[in-house]
């Protein structure tokens, strides 16, 4: 028996064997929908006060206010310029302090859209604290915290009433690694996005 | 008279007729085989125990703790601690004037701090607050009025308060009776000193407010330094 699959095995060419199995398998891939393309699924929308929940952090934007500067926290726009202000309750759902800096903390996760002079890779300008404006501040594990975003926008680009949308961004978890210490979370992917409108308060109060 | 024939014209019969004929292995007897598979083995588990338990990239890098209590000096390579005290707050008002608000609670501990053999560029950049799984970094919010970052000096104790903020929960839970505050000089505590003092925050009550005083050198308590 084994003898005559052996020889058969030597008299079949081994680019016949190869091509039929894979026009085999390209054949068998019809059935799971072929070669189309796989359909893309829509962002899901959230509104003012809702949360979305990420891997890392569950944020959710409350409101969005345009204003003159923050002159008594030193936060203060250049010439010609307003700050844009996100106001947020952002929680860290880990096990360990999460910074609120660019590119390894929270500072990641909201970008506005659609704002002129703003793009997906604008950095926020700072990430505060609301009650005391403290910058670079830490997230403790499963401790809320009110932070506003705050980015430089022109005087032009928004005003009051204006529809603005925010990407709210997760990003994937990456273990402990041989030559890197400690875990992280890192590639920010957006995961949702808010839909508000911007309040505008002159120069007055804090957002 | 007979010539005696010598050995080598001697006709000479095959003095093991069963050998097998020239070209041939010998057969190895069947408890070889049992033998080198019995040492095999038994390297194999030898290995597997070594490759087991060897510290793994974890162990050789683990901070080195020094143990001790509230009250008691606790010496490590270069950072030194006194654990004063631990309280509750709901809000805490420092000695530069902020006030902290939280939707947890803050963790106020006074503790004086100094290194041991040198100074340079020694912050206190390494107070983590372990409850269970959970880790919490000292809090820079209050600037310069807490411990937290502060340069430390050889042989002087830096006295005064260090905030953390935790969940509402950690104060009745199973965790929050063995939780440890964790003290280093840097925030990545591998191959270096740790003290550790462990805190039971089950016998804290929250009060509504606290002031802390202002950093100072020296050691009001009167202990002696070092």
């Amino acid at each position: 028996m084994r003898a005559r699959a052996k020889a058969l095995g030597e008299k079949v060419p081994t680019k016949y064997v190869v091509t039929g199995l894979t026009g085999v398998v390209l054949l068998a891939t019809a059935g799971f929908g072929g070669l189309a393309d796989a359909p893309a699924t829509a962002l899901p929308a959230v509104g003012a006060g809702e949360s979305v929940t990420g891997a890392q952090l569950r944020i959710a934007v409350e409101r969005a206010v345009l204003i003159d500067g923050f002159p008594e926290q030193h936060i203060v726009p250049d010439p010609g310029n307003r700050l844009l202000v996100l106001v947020t309750e952002v929680e860290n759902l880990t096990d360990v302090p999460v910074s609120t800096s660019n590119e390894l903390g929270a500072a990641d996760n909201l970008r506005p859209v659609g704002v002129p002079g703003l793009d997906a890779a604008s950095e926020p300008f700072t990430v505060v604290v609301l009650d005391d404006a403290a910058a670079l501040a830490e997230l403790q594990p499963r401790v809320p915290v009110e932070l506003a975003y705050i980015w430089q926008v022109a005087d032009d680009a928004l005003a009051a009433d204006d529809p603005i949308e925010v990407d709210v961004y997760d990003k994937t978890y990456r273990a402990e690694g041989f030559v890197t210490y400690g875990a992280r979370y890192e590639n920010p992917f957006v995961t949702a996005r808010a839909e508000l409108e911007v309040d505008d308060v002159g120069a007055g109060g804090d957002g | 008279m007979t010539v005696p024939t010598g050995p080598a014209t001697a006709p000479s019969d095959d003095p093991a007729p069963d050998r097998a004929p020239v070209g041939v292995p010998d057969r190895v007897p069947w408890w070889r085989h049992a033998i080198s598979a019995v040492v095999l083995v038994g390297l194999l588990a030898v290995a597997g125990v070594v490759a087991d338990t060897a510290p793994s990239g974890g162990g050789w890098q683990a901070p080195i703790d020094v143990d001790g209590r509230v009250g008691e000096t606790v010496t490590g390579r270069n950072i030194e601690a006194t654990v004063h005290g631990v309280r509750a707050a709901d809000s805490v008002l420092t000695s530069n004037g902020w006030q902290g608000v939280t939707t947890g609670v803050w963790i106020v501990v006074d503790l004086s701090v100094s290194t041991v053999v040198d100074d340079r560029g020694t912050l206190l950049a390494g107070g983590v607050l372990r409850v269970g799984d959970r880790s919490y970094s000292a809090s820079d919010r209050p600037g310069l009025s807490v411990l937290a970052d502060q340069s430390l000096s050889v042989g002087i104790p830096l006295t005064g308060p260090l905030l953390f903020e935790i969940p509402r929960d950690d104060l009745d839970s199973s965790d929050g009776r063995s939780a440890r505050l964790e003290l280093g000089l840097g925030a990545d505590p591998r191959v270096d000193s740790r003290l550790v003092v462990p805190v039971d925050l089950t016998t804290l009550s929250v009060e509504p407010t606290i002031e802390t005083a202002e950093p100072v050198l020296g050691d009001p308590a009167g202990e002696e330094a070092g």
